[in-house]
């Protein structure tokens, strides 16, 4: 057991119980449980390879910065923090909740998945209205970032010719600040209980696009993975209740000539990721993965020569 | 854990730490694994370390997962060469499982900090001893001599100056007490009956399980690692103990009757059906007999031998990680059995369990004579 781990664990009295959670690669998590708790009290982060101890350091600055409203944002909190050479530890407190699932369907999202929907919008906006971006960069400027590091991948993949459509999409765009994002909003981080309760793994927090975290939300939904490409043109791109339903909730974030940077910002932060560019190494098998989920998606926009969402 | 654990300063945990490991001679006296010699005053001559092995009493009789034949092999091109090597070339079947690191993934929920003791009982050819070796002082305990032999040599070639290989019988072999901070038992248990054979298997794991008790230090845990006699491997026919399917979910008396027909599996020793599994409230008896205490306990769903994942027996704990893990596949039919009491599920019909033991109540301590004198 970690040093900082076991010093927490020794202060839990009564019949405690850690829970091992999924974890990215390199990385452990624990979930520790009270007496009779049904939340757990905190969850402990351990990294032991430089990329897993570059996310725990991002995480915890973000909790940093997020500390002053950390109730409003449902975050978690820090508890402690301890980096050696061997490795990094971040320990934060638990936040109370389960995850929710719906259905997509192009008729919309109603009822259920409408009104997560709806809380998850609202908790973007406050949060972008809350909190400063972590660097103070343009959109355009983020484009000439991940441009440059979509050109940089090895083999073609992503293809070359998303840097010039991203750089296309920011030729013809006003000058306008980037907004913070989570960087990694989808259902399983987001923790419900008579609502919205809590929002977890802050080691993407950055600058990005105003629509990011929207569109990673949707995107990432609960849905097989035969579904994806058709859900992701019913999205954006055809004429259905669930375009119309996601065409005004980012209204509510971007203004319409924004929408077609924010939304191809997105997907090449999404592909810069996936591709293993940034934040987190991935393996081949991972690369080939998200290469097959991606590729039908990605031939239909070029075929369409890179089109904007909602028009 | 008591709270004694945390309580414990900085200071006493080095000192305990500076001790070196000590055996106890039959005359009482505590005698460190120092030299290396082990002689008593009294006498008697404990054992020797060689090749950077203690060889300690007499060796168990020859059993493992490959044929003796082999393990000699392995052993010879060992000497020549890496071991790495030398276990890919000669055993390329279990060269992965002999590697994998993943083996003593249990540590991170066993509430010890790097730097305290650990013993392995039953440690084969090394796997958990010699990743767990990075971080605490590890004494690697292993009845079989080629395989201790192979321990040794592994731990000399990666340089784990924090291993100690201990080449003895678990039955005869007897540690001063209170001195392990942790001990472990990955799917030792449930042999002891054979090398034990006074009265019932039973009897014989409770004896043992006694006995690591003693060793245990006040504040010290016990990782035990083992199948459940009616887990769902089993009732789908999987290979028990014995070498044959099935012979867990009979009576025992049953089982010893199939088993008469059968030739012994794995060891030589293993006649008549002396590998005692148990249900997890059978556990639970157990170990209470033996004055331990289930402090933690977790089934492992890829088995005990890759304890990664392990599924916390807690009601809210294991709801929260099956909430989490249900992400990534069957989200809607995972929804729908949310009400089901899956703790009780997991106990009943899991495949193995871990569990994370105690002393119950403070062991019964005699102060021994101390063994310094031999080394003046
Ligand atoms: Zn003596």
């Amino acid at each position: 057991m970690h040093e900082l781990v076991w010093r927490l664990w020794s202060r839990e009295t009564g019949k405690k119980a850690l829970a091992p959670l999924p974890a990215d690669p390199g990385q452990v998590t624990l979930a520790c449980f009270g007496a009779g708790g049904r939340d757990p009290v905190w969850i402990a982060k351990i990294a032991r390879d430089a990329a897993g101890r570059q996310r725990l350091r991002q995480e915890r600055a973000a909790l940093a910065q997020l500390a002053p409203w950390r109730t409003q944002l449902l975050a978690p909190g820090e508890l402690d923090w301890q980096e050696t050479e061997a490795d990094a530890c971040l320990i934060e407190s638990g936040l109370g909740g389960r995850l929710r699932y719906w259905r997509t369907r192009r008729d919309g999202l109603r009822g259920h998945g409408g009104e997560l929907a709806e809380s998850v919008v609202a908790w973007i906006i406050k949060f972008q209205s809350l909190v400063a971006p972590p660097r103070a960069v343009s959109v355009r400027e983020l484009a000439a970032e991940y441009a440059a590091a979509l050109r940089s991948s090895p083999g073609k993949w992503p293809p070359p010719d998303w840097a010039d459509a991203l750089e296309d999409a920011s030729a013809g765009s006003e000058p306008r600040p980037a907004a913070p994002i989570h960087g990694d909003l989808w259902f399983g981080n987001c923790l419900w209980r008579e609502g919205l309760s809590g929002i977890t793994d802050w080691c993407g927090f950055d600058a990005g696009s105003p629509l990011d975290d929207l569109l990673s939300f949707l995107i990432k939904c609960p849905a097989r993975p035969r579904e994806r490409h058709s859900l992701f043109r019913a999205y954006f791109f055809e004429d259905c209740a669930l375009m119309r339903q996601t065409r005004a909730w980012a209204a509510r974030l971007a203004p319409p000539p924004a929408w077609r940077l924010c939304f191809y910002l997105f997907l090449a932060r999404r592909l810069r990721w996936e591709a293993g560019l940034a934040n987190q190494p991935r393996s081949e098998q991972e690369r080939a993965d998200a290469r097959a989920e991606w590729t039908p998606t990605l031939a239909w926009l070029r075929e369409r020569r890179f089109p904007a969402p909602w028009s | 854990m008591s709270a004694t654990h945390a309580n414990l300063s900085p200071a006493e945990a080095n000192a305990r730490q500076r001790a070196p490991v000590a055996l106890r001679c039959a005359c009482g006296r505590a005698l460190p694994l120092r030299r290396n010699e082990l002689l008593c005053v009294c006498g008697r001559n404990l054992g020797a370390r060689q090749d950077g092995l203690w060889r300690i009493g007499q060796p168990a009789p020859y059993w493992g997962e490959v044929e003796e034949e082999r393990m000699a092999d392995l052993l010879s091109v060992c000497r020549r060469r890496n071991w790495r090597s030398a276990a890919k070339k000669v055993l390329p079947e279990l060269a992965g499982y002999l590697l994998d690191a993943r083996r003593a993934a249990f540590i991170e929920v066993l509430p010890l900090p790097p730097g305290r003791r650990l013993l392995e009982i039953g440690a084969g050819m090394g796997a958990i001893s010699a990743e767990l070796a990075r971080d605490y002082d590890v004494v690697a305990m292993e009845g079989v001599r080629e395989r201790a032999e192979f321990l040794a040599l592994r731990a000399a070639q990666d340089g784990l100056e924090r291993l100690q290989v201990i080449c003895a019988d678990w039955h005869l072999i007897r540690f001063a007490p209170s001195q392990f901070d942790g001990i472990i038992m990955n799917g030792v248990l449930e042999w002891v009956g054979l090398g034990d054979r006074a009265g019932s298997p039973r009897a014989a794991q409770l004896r043992f399980l006694r006995r690591a008790r003693e060793w245990l230090a006040p504040d010290g845990v016990i990782y035990l690692a083992i199948e459940n006699r009616f887990g769902l491997p089993v009732l789908r026919g999987s290979r028990d103990h014995s070498g044959l399917p099935f012979t867990s979910l009979l009576p025992r008396w049953a089982a010893r009757l199939a088993c008469a027909f059968w030739a012994p599996y794995r060891s030589g020793a293993n006649r008549g059906y002396r590998t005692y599994t148990y249900s997890y409230g059978g556990y639970r008896r157990l170990l209470e007999q033996a004055e331990l205490k289930i402090e933690q306990s977790y089934v492992c769903p890829l088995g005990y031998n890759l304890p990664v994942g392990l599924m916390p027996l807690h009601p809210a704990a294991l709801r929260f990680q099956k909430a989490r893990r249900g992400m990534a596949r069957g989200i809607l039919w995972r929804a729908a059995r949310r009400r089901l009491n899956w703790v009780w599920l997991y106990r009943a019909l899991g495949g193995d369990f871990a569990f994370v033991l105690s002393a119950a109540s403070p062991a019964s301590v005699v102060a021994l004579p101390s063994g310094e004198r031999n080394d003046a």
